[in-house]
């Protein structure tokens, strides 16, 4: 199918992309990288009045790494980051990155229509929640403002950006210790089934910093949080890890509309996301 | 209608075109431009029939509206010259019958030539590169054997960035370090999921 017919700016200045945005509200969207939006378009599931361009507005696709963390313009391109020399600087970052799709999709896929389109299964969302990262809007009616990464993701491609929000850049901190994304496709390349960031550090012999965060599990990035208390203060040795995955693996039965589709049952997610925490866990030590 | 006009480099020629917004850029090369060797299977990105070389980059052509590529560089399978790294890939997948009915072979094509422009060695091409493409004839199993003939003759140029990063990584999954788990356990389980099936 054909997308069904727009209008397209691609304006020079944020300011212009604001004001179309403040004007025309839910009748446009603006198109990143377009490796979602595109087969939205195609398959006539997405019917904009207007199309915004964001390639024309340099200041976006800029992004540093340090040691400190991402700070991505929305438009930095997953593959300038993944193969930015530094990207180890962040663990997790590159291989979030990597299981994006394939190389000739992250070559158009942006940090931050990434991080917009929230969609369930997606890496970069799961890794910026497990990292305590944060996200900037800029309206012109609510100016700039800063989210939290635990506020931002609502549901299955909902967050709280308004309609009329850009979203401008994202900050992905470093984490202290090590950092594990690791999910399980159908083929490589394809959105996870089931995948899962684990992240911890050692200080004082005893595990500090734990974060788990499952995707494709539900309808967003979910912190598995009674599963990271059985960390807190422990040992990391094999009792440990696997108190965590039997709490995890309660705690998953918890989780509110969890997935139970034809790619794989609720009953199989929950099984491999244990074996994937487990996993990760006895790696990183 | 709205239409644009924008202008791009295709096969080294300037174009100027005028474009619906709507239109991609895939029907933009096939249907005005007139260069059919851009085959379109699934316009969703993941068959990779449509990849050509943007800016460098091999891309999806149904995934890019026409209008966004003004003023970029695009390189088709038409424009592939025949020398160098170009007419490697495309004799390896000949002589090693890397292709049956060639639907998929001109996205594979540019996929391959950019790759190893970039420096990309041989068994990531043939691993990570090859994972964007479907081909329902071969089984993969001669286009593989192709990219390894292609490197051989063309050369492994470990050139660039990419390649420390590469190195970097190798070196991870020796020492068993987290940074390499993703990676490494991602292709082991798709592989065991794909074969329980
Ligand atoms: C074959 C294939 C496989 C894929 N596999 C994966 C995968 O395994 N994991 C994964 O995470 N993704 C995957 N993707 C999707 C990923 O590549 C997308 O690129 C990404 O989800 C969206 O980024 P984009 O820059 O392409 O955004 P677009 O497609 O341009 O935009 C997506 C949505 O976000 C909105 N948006 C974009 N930028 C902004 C902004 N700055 N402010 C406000 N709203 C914005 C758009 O309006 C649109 O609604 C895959 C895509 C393809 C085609
Ligand atoms: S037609 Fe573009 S990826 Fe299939
Ligand atoms: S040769 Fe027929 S699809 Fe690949």
């Amino acid at each position: 199918m054909k997308p069904h017919p727009f209008d397209y700016a691609a304006p020079e200045a944020l300011d212009e992309v604001l004001d179309l945005l403040a004007r025309l509200g839910d009748d446009a969207v603006v198109i990143a990288g377009g490796q979602s939006l595109v087969p939205m378009l195609n398959l006539r599931l997405a019917r904009p009045e207007m199309v915004v361009d964001l390639r024309r507005i340099a200041d976006l696709a800029t992004f540093t790494i340090t040691d400190q963390g991402l700070r991505a313009g929305a438009m930095a391109r997953a593959i300038d980051v993944e193969e930015h020399p530094d990207v180890h600087l962040v663990p997790g970052l590159g291989d979030a990155l990597r299981q994006i799709g394939h190389p000739q999709v992250r070559s158009r896929t942006t940090i931050g229509g990434s991080v917009a389109h929230a969609d369930a299964a997606a890496e970069l969302p799961a890794l910026l929640l497990a990292l305590s990262g944060q996200v900037v809007l800029h309206s012109v009616a609510r100016g700039e403002r800063t989210v939290e990464a635990a506020d931002f993701f609502t549901g299955p491609m909902m967050t709280v950006r308004e309609p009329d929000e850009l979203l401008t850049s994202v900050w992905i901190p470093a984490h202290p210790g090590s950092v594990a994304v690791v999910e399980v496709a159908k083929r490589p390349g394809d959105f996870a089934m089931v995948g899962a960031v684990v992240a911890y550090a050692i200080a004082d012999g005893v595990i500090s910093d734990p974060s788990i965060v499952l995707f494709g599990v539900s309808g967003q990035p979910v912190r598995m949080a009674s599963a990271e208390a059985v960390l807190v203060g422990a040992v990391a040795n094999a009792n440990t890890f696997q108190a965590t995955v039997e709490q995890l693996r309660e705690e998953f039965g918890l989780l509110e509309g969890f997935r139970d589709d034809v790619y794989a049952t609720g009953g199989y997610r929950r099984q491999v996301a244990g074996t994937l925490v487990a996993r990760a866990l006895a790696s990183m030590s | 209608m709205n239409e644009h006009t924008i202008r791009l480099t295709v096969n080294g020629e300037n174009a100027e075109v005028r474009v619906e917004p709507r239109m991609l850029l895939s029907d933009l090369i096939r249907h005005q431009l007139g260069l059919t060797g851009t085959h379109v299977g699934c316009e969703q990105g993941a068959c990779g029939a449509c990849t050509v070389i943007i800016d460098g980059r091999p891309q999806r052509s149904c995934l890019v509206l026409a209008v966004q590529a003004d003023g970029t560089t695009v390189e088709t399978v038409e424009g592939v010259e025949c020398d160098g790294i170009e007419n490697a890939v495309q004799t390896a997948l000949h002589e090693q019958h890397g292709l049956q009915c060639g639907f998929c072979t001109p996205g594979i094509v540019m996929s391959l030539v950019a790759a190893h422009r970039a420096g990309v060695p041989a068994a990531t091409a043939r691993e990570q590169v090859l994972d964007g493409h479907l081909c329902r004839c071969t089984g993969y199993v001669n286009i593989r054997a192709a990219v390894d003939a292609a490197w051989e003759a063309a050369g492994d140029r470990r050139t660039g960035y990419r390649q420390e990063n590469l190195g970097q990584e190798s070196h991870r999954q020796e020492s068993h370090g987290q940074e390499s788990l993703g990676q490494v356990s991602l292709g082991q389980e798709s592989h065991r999921q794909g074969g329980s099936e």
